[in-house]
Order: structure tokens, then sequence, then C-alpha cells
């Protein structure tokens, strides 16, 4: 377990510009609850309520996109870190679910800010955020493993669309947000065990192709 | 002393098409394992790791499948090709300890010894991030001599020491090999001595 603790060390150390950002994403919010305190137009809360809304889905793709370019680092620096941590003992499974599980804990922080923006808490937002997050770090170990980032870029945009507009192809968002509780639970399970298991074959099989210099 | 055969290999061909010489090691060797393309040692590392899978030949460690064979048999650090984010060293010799259940003071003075002694006992108040490579290497090196275990791969000892540096890493060395470890020196450059050779090749 204590090799675990060295992995989240490193990566709340690493990633300063992302908690910079969580720490903007929380004045934004915060900012917007209050902003009724000081303005009396509804039209012009309405509008700042809008525009920080959007402004805050944006800066939370790209926190979360940066959150795993530093989790999933570039084929040459995986091959020695997963050989670093193995004589440590952890297996490449143990990795990968650490990781999974740390970007999937920043990702529920995030909501977090995002509900003091909403002030209401939905279950379905964090489901469709756990979604989201397994869905681009899925996208970026296939991306790894055909050496291609485009694909982890363009399929991470139209991910981004989806949340405002479904794209049958990629996880339905107007269906997970419609849905009742029991037939959301049921589909996002079944996404996320596909998107464990297709992340954790890329990755490995990604992982492999470094190690033995075929990359 | 009787030897326990540490590691064994026949015909080996690994993913990639990489080759091992046959070679059966025995505890107390010391071996040079060596290939003409220092990148290929990596995959080395990797095999007895248990992270290559072998695609036709047999090898074991202590008459184990590699795969099967516990982490703590193997001791490995390559701190020059990358590194976690830590506060001090001393953090990452702490954790080291845990990890194999010995006792943190214990593995703390070793790394100690062995860093001073190698010329090395300014790193202790270093950052990672500001350390030369050959001051990486020289931590590398300290940090799998300070853990007892079965095998040990060291990369490039003796690369960046000076004479009387590698003298006392020589005198060490010949300590673990006695006690019934067996050494592996990782390295393009022949070692002072060695007793057998590894030669990581591709298949034609």
């Amino acid at each position: 377990m204590s090799a675990v603790v060295l992995i989240i060390n490193d990566l709340l150390i690493r990633n300063r510009s992302c908690w910079f950002g969580f720490f903007l994403l929380f004045v934004l919010a915060l900012s917007v609850r209050l902003l009724p305190s000081f303005i009396s137009d509804t039209g012009l809360i309405y509008l700042a309520d809008l525009i920080s809304r959007s402004l805050w889905i944006v800066l939370y793709v790209i926190l979360i996109v940066l959150f795993v370019n530093d989790l999933v680092l570039d084929t040459h620096r995986l091959k020695y870190e997963l050989m670093f941590y193995k004589a440590l003992g952890l297996g490449i499974f143990t990795q990968f679910f650490t990781k999974l599980i740390i970007l999937l804990s920043y990702a529920l922080i995030l909501t977090a800010m995002f509900w003091i923006l909403l002030w209401s808490l939905e279950i379905k937002y964090v489901l469709l955020i756990l979604i989201l997050c397994t869905f681009i770090f899925m996208m970026r170990l296939i991306a790894l493993y055909i050496n291609n980032l485009w694909i982890y870029y363009s399929s991470l945009l139209l991910a981004a669309i989806s949340v405002f507009y479904p794209i049958y192809i990629y996880p339905n968002t107007a269906y997970v947000l419609k849905a009742p509780i029991a037939e959301a639970i049921l589909y996002i399970s079944l996404y996320f065990t596909l998107y464990i298991l297709l992340s954790l074959k890329f990755y490995l099989s990604s992982w492999r192709r470094e190690c033995i210099g075929l990359n | 002393m009787s030897s326990e055969k540490l590691f064994y290999s026949r015909g080996l061909c690994l993913e990639g098409g990489y080759t091992l010489g046959d070679v059966s090691v025995l505890s107390g060797d010391l071996v040079w394992v060596n290939s003409d393309n220092p990148m290929d040692l990596d995959v080395f590392v990797a095999f007895i790791l248990g992270l290559v899978k072998i695609k036709e030949g047999r090898a074991n460690i202590s008459g184990k499948e590699i795969k099967d064979i516990p982490y703590d048999v193997v001791s490995y650090f390559d701190l020059v090709n990358w590194h976690p984010r830590l506060a001090s060293i001393n953090d990452l010799v702490n954790i080291l300890a845990h990890s194999r259940r010995l006792q943190s003071s214990f593995v703390l003075n070793e790394f100690k010894r062995i860093l001073n002694g190698i010329g090395a006992g300014y790193a202790l108040n270093l950052s990672l991030d500001k350390m030369t490579r050959a001051t990486k290497v020289m931590l590398s090196t300290a940090l799998v001599m300070s853990i007892p275990s079965l095998i040990m791969l060291l990369i490039d000892p003796f690369e960046v020491l000076d004479k009387e540096s590698g003298l006392f890493l020589d005198a060490e060395i010949k300590n673990i090999v006695n006690d019934g470890s067996s050494v592996f020196i990782l390295s393009s450059t022949e070692p002072g001595f060695y007793n057998k050779s590894i030669k990581v090749g591709i298949k034609a």
C-alpha cells in the first residue's frame, strides 16, 4: 500500500496547475452564487449564470484532460514508471486502477464545485461525469496504443459535444440525464465495466509494445 | 557453501524477437549483462520483473516461472530515466523499506553508508529534480544495494565513479555475492570483474 501512496503523492505534487484550476472553478462558482447580493437585474443574473455554467463546463473538460495527460505519460516515460513501481511490488493492474480511482476522485472534487454553482445535488450529474472521465482516460490510452494523439483530441471534442447534444456512438448523455436512476445505474455500470476492460487492455498492450521497443 | 541455481535460461526468445544467451546463474555469481544496443538492457530488466513474455525457450528464477516470483526477490532502481516527485530522498527510502517489510532505520543507515562510500553523501540534501544524471546513478546504486535481495540489478554503477569510489563499490559487491546474492551489472562497458555474462540480442 505504501507504494500506492507514492503514486498519489507524485500526482498531487505534479498537478499544481490543475489545483489552481480547482481554485479558479471554486471562485467562479462562488462569485455567481453571490451575484444576486449585488445586482438586482434578474436578466443580468440569468446571463451571468448561463455564461459561467458554459465556462465551467469548458474549464472542467480542459482540467480533466490535463489531469489525464499527467496520469498517462508519454510511452517512453510510461515504460520506466511501470518498471519503477513494479520493483516496489505494484503490479500493472494495481497501478492502472490506482490511477483510475485518483482520476475519478479528482473529477468528484470538481463536481462538488459544480454543485455550488447549481445549488443542487443531483446524482445523475455525478454518474455522467464518471462516464466522461472514464471515457477520456480510455481515449488517452487508445491514442497511446496507436501512437496518434489526434484520435484522443478529436474524439474528446465529440465527447464534449455529447454533453450538450446526444451523439449515439458515444455515451448518450441525454438518455443518462433523463432516465430513471435505476436504469441510469444499469447502463452506466455497463459502460463503466466496458471502458475499464478496454482501457486496461490498451494500457497493457501499449506498455508491452513500448517495453519491448516496438513503439 | 553449496550454490543454489538462481537464474536459468535456455534457448530464450522474448516478445519482440529479443534473445538471451543460455546461462545458469548460481547464488553468489556476478553477472555482466550487455548488449550491442544499450536500450535492449531495459528489456532484460522488464523480463526479470515479469513484464515481458517468453515466446520460445525456458527461464526461471529459483526454479519458479519468472511471473510467479515475489517482487522482493529482485532489487532494482533506475532514478535516471524516471522518478516520482518527492520532498526528499528519505521519503523514498522509507517507502522502500516499508514495501519490503524492513525496518526503515536499517535501510536508511545502510543507504547512507553506501552513498557516503561512493562519494555521493551530498545527495541526501538535494531534491531529485535538481540532481545531475551522475548523482541519480549513484543514488540508484545505493538504493539497490541497501536492500537485501537474492537478485540485484545495477545499471552502469561504475560509469560515474572515480577510482576510490569504484574500489569501495567493488568491495561492497563482493560482500554481497559472498552472502549468497547474485549481482547483475547491466552495462555496455565491460566491468573489471565478473564470472558470468549474458548478452541481450535481437533474433535475425
